[in-house]
């Protein structure tokens, strides 16, 4: 057994790196918020590319840990879907139509359904000031997709939980930065147990989301019967922990936390678009539910019954 | 990455489970005394015949010289097979020949390790005092030098099943001015001598799983030193590492199965939308402390002593537990008032999940561990 990422497992985040250090990251985005300059296309168009170039499901998950921790712009997941240009993602409204994020003319979109992933060709969509400012949002009125498939929607799955924990970890970095050099009372914040204890508990919840997210990817690629629990699995720890340590990294902001001058809240809403892409935490409930073993089984024992 | 899925680890699995459904031991004794101790030694006897002792301890010490995986496979297995080791065997086992294996000169290894795998010897530990608790290093109880032994006055608390052990780790102040972390012995001290005297304590589930001891001249051989005399907070160090890191492999298992048990009550008093969403977030934590579980193992493989990420784990077991306990007795309703004294019942899972953010260091202690020595805040 062995749930540490090997250089193959790295492959895309090897071609990745040089795009991320140099254009994201929390403190590139600070940046980025203060002048009000967007991401440039060739950038996304490079960062794209080297996404790519993820065939295993271990190394899709692998980079879309690192895209959310360097809170890269959500469309490039889409890259792990399906490989073709410039991919929007979609998530169907309760009224009809979607939410769709990303370029204004994607080349290809993927529509996240409850029953799994379709591919729809781009429609013109009308600009939606969005919970994240900084993920351009459109308003589309069909839900029209072609299904990809169980195996592509249990991927595209495993890859949003690996970016929501992925997120969880940046949340927490930039937090952990901020209580070691914040000095109120004498003295840094991060040396009072209240915020000591916060964050390892948010560092607790990132390891969580880390680990459910390794874990199913190599139960992915292993081809594990219960490949499909761990997936559910992976996206509610995920999903928990990213929305509770965006919270938290704006909690230590103080005030600083409250404004869209601070990168905090890039993770809060990043998070809950992704989220949301996985149809919601009542969605991902109810896959844990499906994917769970019969409670009349006298083995059962969720995630290894099976083995 | 993988997930012990290469052949051998199969075989390993699938012999290990066709062998205890064949040897699973007699059921746990209520009462901590003489025929729990003797049901936990022969079982170990028994595992070590079967070549099931010590999987991933050094082969020259009757272990099996086998990976950390292999040994997490084990903990599986057991725990699937319904098999606790949560009992008398614990510390020798989990934390204290682990600690001599790191520590000990040769001849302690040969003298203690045997013993414990073969199923002769029950250990047990000797680290907190009535006022030393999280603040371990303000411990009192006093070693003086005399010849060739030190001699022992003091007393521990909750000392689990010091009633049945034969030795006990022990830690030990022998340089009273000396900073807190230095004067301080890590020892091995037989139970069975003059001067001990044993008092059990009742706990939540009632029976009397830990005691508090009392030393009055108590003599230790110096040999009986692991470490250096006065360096015994080094080798403490490194049985708290285990005692955080690898002593709970096993538990998640049985947490898992306590789930998919509340998953059967839930369905059979046909409960709400709610119960059921709890339930799938129970599941869903659960999974994640099997991951975290995997990925701690694959660090201690590149590396010598479990490092301070074992807290995270810890940590989020507490609460896991409880969490899962607190949601099967609220399943089971005014059913879950009467208290069985039967540990596989929910309701004694649910007093004895009580214990999971206390023992072997408070979840506020761990939290502090994690946020000093991981994230790397100010102390
Ligand atoms: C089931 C069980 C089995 C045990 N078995 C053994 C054993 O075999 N051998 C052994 O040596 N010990 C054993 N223990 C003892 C255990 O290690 C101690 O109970 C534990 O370390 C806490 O010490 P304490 O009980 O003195 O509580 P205290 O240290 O008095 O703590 C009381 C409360 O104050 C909090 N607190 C203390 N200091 C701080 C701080 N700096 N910051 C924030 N909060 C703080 C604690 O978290 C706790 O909530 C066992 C305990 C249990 C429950």
């Amino acid at each position: 057994m062995n749930l540490l990422p090997g250089p193959d497992d790295e492959l895309a985040v090897t071609h990745a790196r040089p795009v991320l250090d140099a254009h994201f990251g929390a403190d590139a985005w600070a940046e980025r918020l203060r002048t009000g300059i967007a991401v440039p296309d060739p950038v996304v168009a490079d960062l794209t590319a080297a996404v790519r170039t993820a065939r295993s499901a271990p190394q899709a998950v692998v980079v879309a840990l690192e895209l959310g921790r360097t809170l890269a712009p959500v469309e490039t997941l889409g890259a792990l879907i399906v490989p073709e240009g410039r991919v929007a993602l979609a998530v169907p409204r309760a009224g009809g139509g979607t939410f769709r994020f990303g370029a204004e003319v994607p080349d290809a979109v993927v529509v996240w359904r409850s029953d799994g992933v379709g591919r729809a060709a781009p429609e013109p969509g009308d600009p939606v000031d969005g919970v994240d400012p900084t993920t351009p949002m459109w308003r589309c009125p069909s839900d029209d997709a072609v299904p990809l498939g169980p195996e592509i929607a249990l991927r595209a799955r495993a890859v949003g939980a690996g970016y929501l924990a992925g997120l969880a970890h940046g949340a927490l970095d930039l937090a952990v930065g901020h209580a070691r050099t914040r000095i109120q009372f004498d003295r840094p914040i991060g040396a009072n147990q209240a915020i000591k204890h916060r964050l390892a508990d948010a560092a607790t919840r990132a390891e969580a989301a880390r680990a459910t997210a390794l874990y199913a990817a190599t139960a992915l690629a292993e081809g594990d019967a219960d490949d499909g629990f761990w997936v559910a699995a992976a996206a509610r720890v995920a999903a928990d922990a990213a929305d509770a340590n965006a919270r938290a990294a704006i909690q230590v902001h103080g005030g600083r936390g409250y404004t869209l001058d601070c990168p905090a809240h890039l993770f809060l809403g990043r998070a809950r678009i992704v989220c949301a892409l996985l149809g919601g935490v009542p969605g991902i409930r109810a896959g844990l539910t499906e994917a769970a073993p019969s409670p009349s089984d006298p083995d059962a024992i969720s995630g290894c019954a099976r083995r | 990455m993988d997930l012990a899925q290469s052949p051998a680890d199969r075989a390993f699995r699938a012999d290990l489970r066709a062998w205890l459904t064949e040897h699973a031991p007699p059921p746990m004794p209520r009462a901590v005394g003489p025929d729990l101790r003797a049901r936990d030694l022969a079982w170990q006897r028994s595992l070590h015949e079967a070549g099931y002792a010590g999987i991933n301890w050094p082969v020259e010490f009757g272990g099996r010289g086998l990976s950390l995986a292999r040994q997490m496979i084990w903990f599986e297995e057991t725990a699937r097979a319904g098999i606790s080791h949560v009992n008398s065997l614990f510390v020798g086992v989990s934390h204290a020949g682990p600690t001599i294996i790191t520590c000990g000169t040769e001849a302690q290894k040969a003298r203690w390790l045997p013993p414990i795998l073969r199923g002769e010897a029950i250990w047990c530990q000797g680290f907190s005092e009535p006022e030393a608790g999280s603040d371990l290093a303000s411990l009192q109880t006093r070693a003086v030098r005399d010849g060739d032994d030190l001699v022992v006055n003091g007393v521990k608390i909750w000392t689990s099943f010091a009633q049945v052990a034969d030795h006990q780790e022990m830690l030990v102040r022998t340089d009273p001015d000396a900073p807190k972390h230095r004067g301080i012995t890590w020892l091995v001290c037989d139970m069975d001598q003059p001067g001990i005297e044993i008092r059990p304590i009742r706990t939540l589930v009632r029976e009397s799983h830990f005691c508090e001891v009392h030393y009055h001249d108590v003599r230790v051989p110096i040999e009986n030193v692991v470490g250096e005399i006065d360096d015994g907070w080094r080798v403490a160090r490194a049985t708290l590492a285990y005692e955080h890191g690898v002593a709970n492999l096993g538990q998640q298992i049985r947490l898992a199965r306590t789930v998919e048990r509340v998953a059967e009550a839930a369905e059979a008093r046909d409960c709400d939308a709610a119960t059921w969403a709890r339930i799938a977030d129970a599941r869903a934590d659960v999974a994640s402390l099997r991951a975290m579980t995997a990925l701690m193992i694959s660090r201690i493989a590149r590396q010598d002593l479990p490092g301070p990420e074992g807290s995270l784990v810890k940590l989020r077991y507490g609460e896991v537990s409880q969490l899962v306990h607190t949601l099967g007795v609220d399943v089971l309703g005014s059913d879950g008032l009467e208290f069985v004294p039967d540990d596989d019942t929910l309701v004694h899972g649910y007093l004895a999940s009580l214990a999971a953010t206390i023992g072997g260091g408070t979840s506020e202690i761990q939290r502090d561990i994690v946020a000093e020595r991981l994230l790397g805040l100010p102390r």
